[in-house]
């Protein structure tokens, strides 16, 4: 299981970003990388903000970076900003993307029309998020039978 | 040079910067789009799973988006989050869903079941049929 946020889970998100064919259908023409901003949320352990990045093309993911500079991030064509709780809320399917948006809870940078004209691939890219098995940073080391109490 | 979205409040909700984003990038996309800002129309565009609503005034010199519903505007347009952005890159004939599409067929079925609403449809049809090319990915 990988922890998020981690070079490790974005690793393993590439990866099946990378083999879904769902994705590769519904992205077959789109070109361009995407940064993520995971915003600092200090009491959820997430000290920082960190950023990472996809490389993104024909249905494929070419590349990942993880822990980039803002200003490298910020070079990438799409740029999604949410605090770290929004993103947690989005891989355990509890966000809508499309309603976040709505809502502004998301974020987005970059040229919507392209965005609302791949609507399912990015759909497809938060079922792929939700399927990596994944442990929350702000709650490692806490289990079921802990909580129970 | 398109005209500029004018947002009236200082943090836009997230439909309305949706909606501001969407005309500002089409129109300098596809200059020829001017000509629908004119005559003047005021739309009301709601999201109503996440009661968020932004009113879109169109005129020649520019777009002016607020948070919320901010008169009575003459097209409302009401529906789920994903029927409105469906309704963007949905394939139009006449500035209206082509039913010769099943995109265009789902928002008119939509429609018909009153899923998606719209206020306005009978007596501004030009003025509907404006928004939706203007807003067309």
């Amino acid at each position: 299981m990988a922890e998020f946020p981690s070079e490790e889970w974005l690793t393993e998100y590439a990866r099946r970003i990378d083999e879904s064919l769902q994705y590769r259908d519904a992205a077959a023409t789109w070109e361009g990388d995407i940064s993520y901003v995971f915003e600092a949320e200090p009491d959820k352990g997430v000290p920082e903000e960190i950023w990472v990045w996809l490389d993104l093309w024909h249905g494929r993911c070419r590349a990942s970076r993880y822990g980039l500079s803002e200003e490298e991030g910020q070079k990438a064509r799409f740029i999604i900003r949410a605090p770290y709780s929004r993103w947690k809320e989005l891989i355990n399917r509890q966000l809508d993307p499309i309603k976040g948006m709505m809502q502004g809870k998301l974020k987005l940078k970059g040229d919507l029309p392209t965005i609302v004209r791949y609507v399912k691939a990015a759909n497809e890219l938060v079922n792929l998020a939700a399927s990596v098995p994944t442990e929350f940073v702000d709650e490692r080391g806490t289990s079921p039978e802990e909580g129970s109490g | 040079m398109s005209p500029a979205v004018r947002y009236l409040d200082p943090e836009p909700n997230g439909i309305a910067a949706l909606l501001g984003a969407l005309l500002e990038a089409n129109v300098a996309a596809h200059p020829e789009r001017r000509r629908y800002l004119s005559p003047p129309a005021t739309y009301v565009v709601e999201a109503s799973d996440v009661s968020v609503a932004a009113t879109i005034r169109i005129a020649r010199e520019g777009i002016r988006i607020q948070n919320g519903r901010m008169t009575e505007p003459d097209v409302a347009v009401e529906g789920t989050s994903a029927m409105l952005v469906g309704l963007s890159s949905v394939p139009l004939r006449l500035g209206l869903p082509d039913v010769m599409t099943a995109d265009g067929r789902s928002v008119v079925l939509n429609l018909l079941a009153r899923r998606l609403r719209v206020k306005g449809l009978l007596r501004h049809p030009g003025k509907l049929g404006r928004l939706t090319k203007l807003l067309s990915v």
